[in-house]
């Protein structure tokens, strides 16, 4: 009992240690350069064996660990050991030895809990229509297949902010001719899946937890033109020589109502260049060469990131408002896998739209706060306590009404084969020599190779008067089949969906969508071929619907940012100025906006808030977390208004 | 800072909160279109713009939420204001008679239990086009409503001589105010009917709605009665509005 704990505690210890090797300091928010992703046990839904269910999640998790054959800018650790070594750390069981390891100095809380839900799991036979070079003819050919449905989540543990939310499928199939029958076809069937998940798994959350580097100096400096840099934390980051990091300068950080705006630009690019040394972390500049000289020297804090200017987690402010993901009501009582699509559908769209919305998970909160309770308990350094994002809204969807049905559609088919002789000939002349034509079939589109009949006694009969000199042609018989081609199916739900503000309890928002998808599987006499194509024709329709939910809950969200500072004046007033929205505000290059000043006015003895519109303005250049805008009209009453600590923001028309 | 406007009205709101109960019929077998069509009716009165609809099915959702946003780990997250929730003021209840074929919806004042307002129709829950009923029936509720309620105008924003242009109005979408919005500008006055006392409302003019600045304001261009109106500012005293057209 005590050996298996050993071993997990010294490859935990080996894990801690390796990760803290590139811990070498903090981001500019204070956390460690390289993220640690911790993977949680797998939730899996009832009826999957559990050995196939635990070689999915292995599967999954070292596809998560490898990155195209590179070092990932993150570190994968298993959430379920850990635990388990905490306890037993906890509970004092270990031997003498353990309890003196360093275990606890070099732990490292992970910024990030992973969750893969395998909610659907099948092992059926499917069948394939192969042509035969050799034998020239069409051959069936059955073989295995195992497919899965999966769901990847992932959450920040500082804010409890889902940052991805993936659901996908995935399948494998054995190769050879009807491997269907044994179990060693099955097993290989789900390796091959297993094979599949590792390969979406590899590289799913890079860009998600790339992390960042600072630039710490000028290694190369010509003509007041920086040619080399120098990162805090360069191998990590950028796996590939080829890759580039987007350089962002710092120009000021706000603070407004006690929340931190970072006004930002990109201003350059660098790539590892010929000469990356890997102690020295040293960056060829590739543009911007002049502009990161000058920030530098002038003190300005330059951020390298592999994607965008690290928003989200890494400014935890009540700049954006958060909305909890619930499960959803089925007045329909629609299948719990019906239910799941929709759940998850609109769960991926919603994680994917990050417009002026933060989604919260409440599915596996207990989760990520024992991870922090455990990170408050060892000497990690991390810095995840207390910045949880409460939400402000929750989406309470109901599917009213589900309906699916599917045909069996068939098609007809031409078929051509020789056709035998009626009698045998007199005719002393000799058959034409064997041959293979090429005849079109009508109708098919295709081209199918017959053969002639190989024996000098047959003729074609339609040619047995024929001179003997001419090349008769191969006589064939058409037939007429109809036979099974595809499963059409239709999918129709109803849904009802409100957003609920958490403050107060009111619906902010509500509409009903009634929609319908098609969907269409190629009939292969798998039994799983019908409810396929349901599925398609549901997973359709909740695509489309979940597509429209988030662009009309955008809508429906009317949101003011806040004036920060002036940039330019003229005669006029205010002519330039920037506004706390950025790239996930829904600006967009060109965008007129109304400039409002917010007023309290008395009413029957109670204040209400007024909104005055004081001017217009144009969105010039969308920042990452702050926007440029040129003032059309009231530059004067602004600059007056901003000069007095007046409240003013600007609102979309 | 970026501000939901959603958020920072539900402090100082003044919409008219409204919950929508279960509905109710005669016939059990109705009842498996009840869902949807309080869905309707909810959607309907959130569309409308001038109602606050608040749920109470997601109640024990939003408590356990609210509790949360209370422990260590939000201490200095983010969080929303605790204590805030809105009371209902007014409950819509809907009642389907199957053997009239009638649908009939009922405002009722929580503070006193008194309908407010009623109305009602012929329709089959069956039928493929009761969505639309439902939502005309909400929507000539809430102007029957709206239209009877009186809105304070607050003071003049531009006068032209000794006539009133245009004017402030304590009620903005809220009210049920949009731009286009025809309002009559009303004065109280007290009448003496067999010695008691009653309020008449002494039209003085006519308004149209130029612009919403929110839930709670708005601003209207006098059309008739600019004289009239300045010299009633003049003298400090109350002037009115309600819809006459919307």
């Amino acid at each position: 009992m005590t050996r298996p704990l050993i071993l997990i505690l010294l490859s935990l210890s080996f894990t801690t240690k390796l990760a803290s090797q590139f811990v070498q300091g903090n981001d500019p928010l204070g956390r460690p350069y390289r993220p640690i992703v911790g993977v949680l046990n797998a939730e899996v839904a009832p009826g999957i064996p559990a050995k196939v269910a635990e070689q999915i999640s292995i599967s999954f998790t070292n596809g998560l660990k490898n990155l195209g054959g590179a070092f990932p800018p993150y570190e994968v650790v298993n959430k379920d050991q850990l635990s388990k070594a905490v306890d037993m750390l906890k509970r004092g069981l270990p031997a003498q030895e353990l309890r003196t390891t360093k275990f606890w100095d070099d732990m490292v809380g992970a910024q990030y809990l992973l969750r893969l839900d395998i909610n659907s799991f099948e092992l059926g036979v499917d069948e394939d229509s192969i042509y035969d070079e050799k034998k020239k003819f069409v051959r069936v050919d059955r073989f295995r297949v195992a497919s899965a449905n999966l769901t990847a989540r992932l959450v920040d543990v500082a804010t409890s902010k889902v940052l991805m939310f993936n659901n996908f499928d995935a399948s494998g199939t054995t190769r050879g001719f009807e491997e269907f029958k044994t179990q060693t076809d099955s097993a290989r069937a789900i390796m091959q899946l297993n094979k599949q998940i590792r390969a979406y798994g590899n590289g799913m959350i890079h860009n998600v937890v790339a992390g960042a580097a600072t630039i710490t100096a000028i290694h190369k400096e010509n003509k007041g033109k920086a040619e080399e840099v120098i990162l805090n934390n360069a191998p990590i980051i950028v796996p590939n020589r080829e890759d580039g990091l987007h350089v962002y300068a710092v120009l000021k950080t706000y603070t407004s109502n006690g929340q931190i705006f970072r006004d930002a630009e990109k201003i350059g690019e660098i790539n590892k260049g010929k000469n990356f040394q890997i102690s020295l972390r040293n960056f060829e500049v590739r543009k911007g060469e002049k502009k990161i000289a000058e920030h530098f020297n002038a003190g300005t804090t330059l951020i390298c990131t592999a994607g965008g200017f690290p928003i989200g987690p890494f400014a935890p402010s009540e700049a954006r408002s958060s909305l909890a993901l619930q499960a959803f009501k089925n007045t329909a009582a629609a299948p719990a896998k019906v239910q799941r699509i929709l759940q998850d559908i609109l769960s991926e769209n919603a994680a994917r739209n990050p417009l002026l919305l933060d989604i919260v998970d409440r599915e596996i909160y207990d989760l990520v706060q024992k991870e922090r309770e455990m990170q408050q308990q060892t000497r990690s350094d991390a810095t995840q306590a207390g910045i949880s994002f409460g939400s402000n809204f929750f989406l309470d969807i109901d599917l009213l009404n589900y309906s699916k049905a599917s045909t069996l559609k068939y098609k007809t088919i031409t078929e051509t084969k020789p056709v035998a002789p009626a009698a045998k000939t007199t005719s002393n002349q000799p058959a034409p020599a064997t041959k293979t034509d090429k005849i079109a079939e009508p109708g098919s589109g295709k081209n199918t190779k017959i053969q002639n009949p190989p024996t000098k006694d047959k003729i074609n009969p339609s040619t047995s008067s024929a001179p003997a000199a001419a090349p008769a042609p191969a006589a064939v018989e058409k037939i007429t089949k109809t036979i099974p081609d595809k499963y059409e199916a239709k999918a129709n739900a109803k849904l009802s969906v409100s957003l609920v503000s958490v403050q107060t309890g009111e619906v902010v928002f509500a509409n009903a969508y009634s929609m319908s998808g098609e969907g269409t599987i190629a009939y292969n006499k798998d039994k799983f071929d019908r409810v396929r194509s349901e599925e398609m024709a549901f997973r359709n329709l909740a695509t489309t619907v979940s597509g429209l939910v988030w662009s009309d809950i955008q809508k429906s969200l009317t949101p003011k940012f806040q004036v920060l500072a002036v940039i330019e004046t003229s005669k006029n007033g205010a002519e330039t100025v920037l506004v706390s929205g950025g790239q996930r505000s829904g600006f967009s290059d060109g965008m007129t906006v109304e400039l409002v000043e917010v007023v309290q006015e008395q009413v029957d003895g109670q204040k209400f808030d007024r909104d005055v519109v004081i001017g217009e303005m144009k969105i010039t250049e969308i920042r990452p977390e702050t926007s440029v805008c040129k003032v059309k009209n009231g530059g004067k009453e602004l600059q007056v208004k901003l000069d007095g600590k007046a409240r003013v923001y600007c609102r979309k028309g | 800072m970026l501000l939901f406007a959603a958020q920072s009205l539900l402090a100082q709101n003044s919409k008219t909160s409204i919950w929508v109960a279960p509905l109710e019929s005669d016939k059990p077998s109705a009842m498996t279109f009840s869902k949807e069509a309080r869905s309707e009716i909810v959607e309907s009165f959130v569309k409308f713009g001038s109602f606050s609809v608040v749920d109470r099915e997601a109640t024990q959702l939003v408590q356990q939420e609210l509790e949360l946003q209370k422990s260590e780990a939000f201490m200095d997250g983010k969080v929303v204001e605790q204590g805030k929730a809105v009371g209902a003021e007014f409950i819509a209840k809907g009642y389907y008679h199957s053997k009239e074929g009638k649908f009939v919806l009922k405002i009722v004042d929580v503070s006193t239990g008194n309908t407010i307002e009623t109305d009602e129709y012929k329709m089959d829950f069956f039928a493929a086009n009761y969505r639309k009923h439902l939502r005309k029936m909400v929507y000539r509720i809430a102007n029957r409503w709206l239209s009877g309620a009186k809105i304070t105008v607050m003071r003049s924003l531009e006068d032209k001589g000794e006539s009133t242009q245009r004017v402030l109005l304590a009620g903005g979408s809220g009210k049920g105010l949009k731009v286009g919005t025809m309002l009559e500008v009303f004065i109280i006055e007290l009448e003496e009917i067999d010695g008691e006392s009653l309020e008449r409302f002494a039209a003085i003019g006519k308004m149209k709605v130029d612009r919403v600045e929110n839930a709670n304001f708005a601003n209207a261009k006098v059309r008739s009665g600019e004289k009239e109106i300045f010299r009633h500012f003049a003298a400090n005293k109350k002037l009115y509005c309600r819809i006459v057209q919307n």
